[in-house]
């Protein structure tokens, strides 16, 4: 087994309760071979670091509808970095244009909108992991 | 040794969770294999928990576990869920039910069982061992959900506990050998639904015309966890099933099983890969045999003796 799994966590920050899409890309990632950790609902973005750290994962990916991203990923992404924990943050959900591009500006690897087919993020992931190896 | 894995040690010793996940992960992947030669067992109680599919093991956890950080210990939970035969992807749930636990502390481990039978995965023996060294006290081992006969718990676990729930089927259900019979302590949970009570008459009506060869009297406890109830009785059970163990002298046979079933599935987990990637059609027994000894002296050339 000297092959590396990919293991990915996602994960709903905040305080929306809309988990279906977080399910339907955690089945596709799992469909495609990964290694999937859900958390569930309603974590704060110290647990979902928490988390990441424990499961060892490659990856984390971040379903937000309830429109409080900006202030999330900023959050999230400071944890990380006073805890140094330097992997690919992934966002789904519903997130306007200009904000989008400021999450990447702040640090967030990509984010998806609705409609955003299953296979382009299973790639994405698999591409950006086969770079950091 | 790689260096890597020298790097992570130091800072594992240093009670470093994230070298410890790192290890892990090694572990997973056989990178790190010979983990029993190099780190020792702290001490800490194995306490698995098994069960079919829904019966509640995972929230159990969460009940039982915060009970023992409450009272300033130190606890770790690893647990395992299936890995798809099709497509070798996982969908690791059980983080979900266990919240409480994220913001106390506890670490949390979810592992695909992979080439795993039985219940577990083929890496848990050299994880449960990281993680007892690394000086947890208590350890949750959660299987996968699991049907009649997967009972590879018995062989890692210091403490077994059978999770039970109503609606299971009738007492042929509960005659039947395998699970039933490996348990130290049997929960009957969702005890707030209709036919829990008739559950644990059936259950220990079997245990009472058992013969156990050890002194242990096992126990059965109804619990509840939307009622948060009976997890105190939970608690006493398993701490004096650890007191019997240690006073008997049964804890140091559970060791030496433990061990012997971690050497088992390392090497099983060998076997299987050199037979996956051999011509199959053309592979004789005697063959493997080669192959195998090909590959103990590989190793042995790699490791420059």
């Amino acid at each position: 087994m000297d092959e590396k799994k990919i293991r990915v966590l996602i994960a709903k920050p905040g305080l929306d309760g809309h988990d279906r899409g977080a399910k339907v890309v955690a089945r596709a990632l799992r469909d495609a071979g990964m290694e999937v950790i859900y958390t569930g609902l309603r974590q704060t973005p110290q647990q979902i670091v928490e988390a990441a750290i424990q499961e060892d994962v490659d990856v984390i990916g971040l379903s937000i509808l309830s429109g409080a991203h900006m202030r999330l990923c900023e959050k999230l992404l400071s944890i990380m970095k006073e805890k140094g924990l330097d992997i690919p943050v992934f966002v789904g959900g519903i997130i306007p244009r200009d904000d989008a591009e400021k999450l990447k500006q702040m640090g967030i690897t990509e984010v998806y909108g609705p409609g955003t087919p299953l296979s382009k993020i299973v790639e994405d992931i698999r591409s950006i992991c086969a770079l950091k190896r | 040794m790689k260096q890597e894995i020298k790097e992570l040690l130091d800072h594992y010793k240093r009670g470093d969770f994230r070298a410890l996940a790192r290890l892990i992960t090694l572990c997973e992947n056989g990178i790190f294999e010979d983990v029993d030669e190099i780190v020792e067992e702290k001490g800490g109680q194995i306490v698995g928990i098994t069960g079919s599919p829904g019966a509640g093991k995972s929230s159990i956890i969460d009940h039982l576990a915060l009970r023992y950080v409450e009272r300033g210990e130190k606890v770790a939970v690893l647990a395992i869920d299936p890995s798809s035969p099709f497509t070798h992807g996982a969908f690791l749930g059980d983080r979900v039910r266990m919240r409480r636990l994220s913001t106390k502390g506890v670490f949390i481990r979810s592992m695909a069982s992979r080439d795993g039978i039985g219940g577990l995965a083929s890496a848990v023996g050299n994880v449960l061992r990281l993680l007892s060294g690394f000086g947890f006290s208590r350890i949750f081992l959660e299987t996968v959900g699991v049907g009649q006969a997967e009972v590879d718990i018995m062989n890692v676990a210091d403490t077994v506990i059978l999770t039970l729930s109503p609606g299971i089927g009738d007492e042929i259900q509960l005659l039947k050998a395998g699970v039933m019979e490996i348990a130290d302590i049997y929960v009957i949970n969702k005890s707030d639904l209709e036919g829990a009570g008739n559950i644990r008459i059936m259950v220990e009506t079997i245990l009472s015309h058992e013969k156990s060869e050890s002194d242990w009297r096992r126990r059965v406890v109804e619990t509840s966890c939307v009622e948060n109830r009976g997890f105190e009785e939970l608690e006493t059970a398993v701490n004096d099933h650890w007191k019997y163990l240690k006073e008997s002298g049964e804890l140091v046979k559970r060791q030496t099983k433990r061990r012997r079933y971690a050497l088992i599935s390392r090497f099983l987990q060998k076997i299987r890969l050199i037979v996956e990637n051999a011509d199959v059609e053309r592979l004789t027994f005697d063959g493997l045999k080669r192959l195998l000894c090909d590959d103990i002296i590989s190793v042995h050339n790699d490791k420059g003796g």
